[in-house]
């Protein structure tokens, strides 16, 4: 089997070098088949020189696309070059590579399509804002309703796709500017099998969250619900089908 | 006088967006949509009383509001319209942008 390590970097000069040498020494350590692309998402900063002196294999973007348009790029990159499976992987530092055993435990166990990384499962100790806090448990809340099936960290990026999964997200017209709960109710009513394991994270250690500020999460919040709305739309059948074969 | 200079108007309108295809810097199939709303303030133009029998239809009892009620609705529908072409041209230079990246660390590899 073959993984693929995808690391979206928007500006992450300072953290990418130690982010790559910690997956180096777990993918050595573990014999993982895995190789790593970073993907540059036309950073303002040195991303590109740091990544180009440290020999990082990585695709640079002309322009921002985004999490999730890099995100995307990566899955195509994959499919192009044959990949079983995609780890995505934050380039802020904060993964920690060595929980990817966990992840890769967890899919071997249940051959699942999407494995999740949560921070919430167990008390990982990781801290996120009041309003991202309270947004986590409503879309947990919301997946526990439309899809009957507990997801405690949708907005987790610390996830493994098999093949079906990131094809499938590759060729989507509209990937989501933010794929999070809507999408992981989404693929799961489209049955897709969707595991979660706890894991720990840390805070990024350099830099800004893309989530940070006031008016950034309130965005997002709106955002997210009315795009879990317009796939109740979509797949309402279904919704019915799922939480029916659940029961 | 006013009808006179609304017949002008539409005619202008008319004539603006044909010169603008013939030099090509408006696509036929855009075009035709505006060409009918020169039409549309032609027909208005030359016979007003068209405006009266909508505007009754409509029940506005003010003749001028009908005119700017359907224009009103006129413009949001070209707006969706654009607003759709738009986000058609968003996924698709999305792509091109994917796929430049993806060839030029092919053409990297390759040089190397």
């Amino acid at each position: 089997m073959r993984y693929l390590i995808i690391i979206p970097c928007y500006n992450e000069a300072l953290n990418i070098v130690k982010v790559f040498e910690d997956l180096t020494e777990f993918i050595g350590a573990t014999r993982l088949n895995a190789d790593i692309l970073a993907i540059n998402d036309s950073s303002t900063d040195n991303t590109e020189q740091v990544l180009r002196e440290n020999k990082i294999c990585f695709l640079s973007l002309p322009f921002n696309l985004g999490y999730s348009g890099a995100l995307q790029t990566g899955f195509k990159y994959a499919i192009e070059h044959n990949f079983d499976f995609v780890i995505q992987f934050d380039g802020d530092g904060q993964h920690i590579p060595t929980e990817i055993q966990k992840l890769l435990n967890a899919q071997a166990e249940n051959d699942a399509d999407i494995v999740i990384g949560s921070r919430f499962i167990l008390n990982s100790g990781y801290k996120h804002g009041l309003l991202r806090s309270l947004g986590t448990k409503i879309f947990t809340l919301l997946i526990n309703m439309i899809c009957g099936e507990k997801i405690t960290d949708p907005t987790s990026g610390f996830q493994i796709l098999k093949k079906e999964v990131f094809s499938r997200y590759a060729k989507m017209g509209a990937y989501p500017r933010y794929p999070d709960a809507n999408l992981v109710i989404q693929m799961i009513l489209e049955g897709f099998k969707v595991r979660e394991v706890p894991v720990k994270m840390q805070l990024r250690i350099f830099g800004v969250s893309m989530h940070a500020g006031f008016w950034n999460p309130l965005f997002y919040m709106v955002h997210m619900f009315y795009s879990i709305f317009m796939i109740i739309i979509q797949y309402g059948a279904s919704m019915f089908h799922h939480q029916k074969s659940i029961k | 006088m006013n009808q006179l200079a609304f017949i002008i108007l539409g005619f202008c309108l008319l004539v603006y967006i044909l010169i603008k295809v013939k030099n090509k810097q408006f696509s036929e199939r855009e075009s035709l949509m505006w060409i009918f709303a020169g039409a549309i303030v032609l027909v208005f133009a030359v016979f007003p009383g068209l405006l009266d029998f909508i505007a009754r239809f409509l029940g506005v009892y003010y003749q001028p509001t009908a005119l700017f009620l359907l224009t009103f609705f006129a413009i949001i529908l070209i707006l969706l319209r654009k607003e759709q072409q738009i986000n058609g041209l968003e996924e698709r230079v999305k792509e091109l942008a994917q796929q430049n990246a993806l060839i030029m660390n092919k053409i990297e590899k390759f040089i190397k």
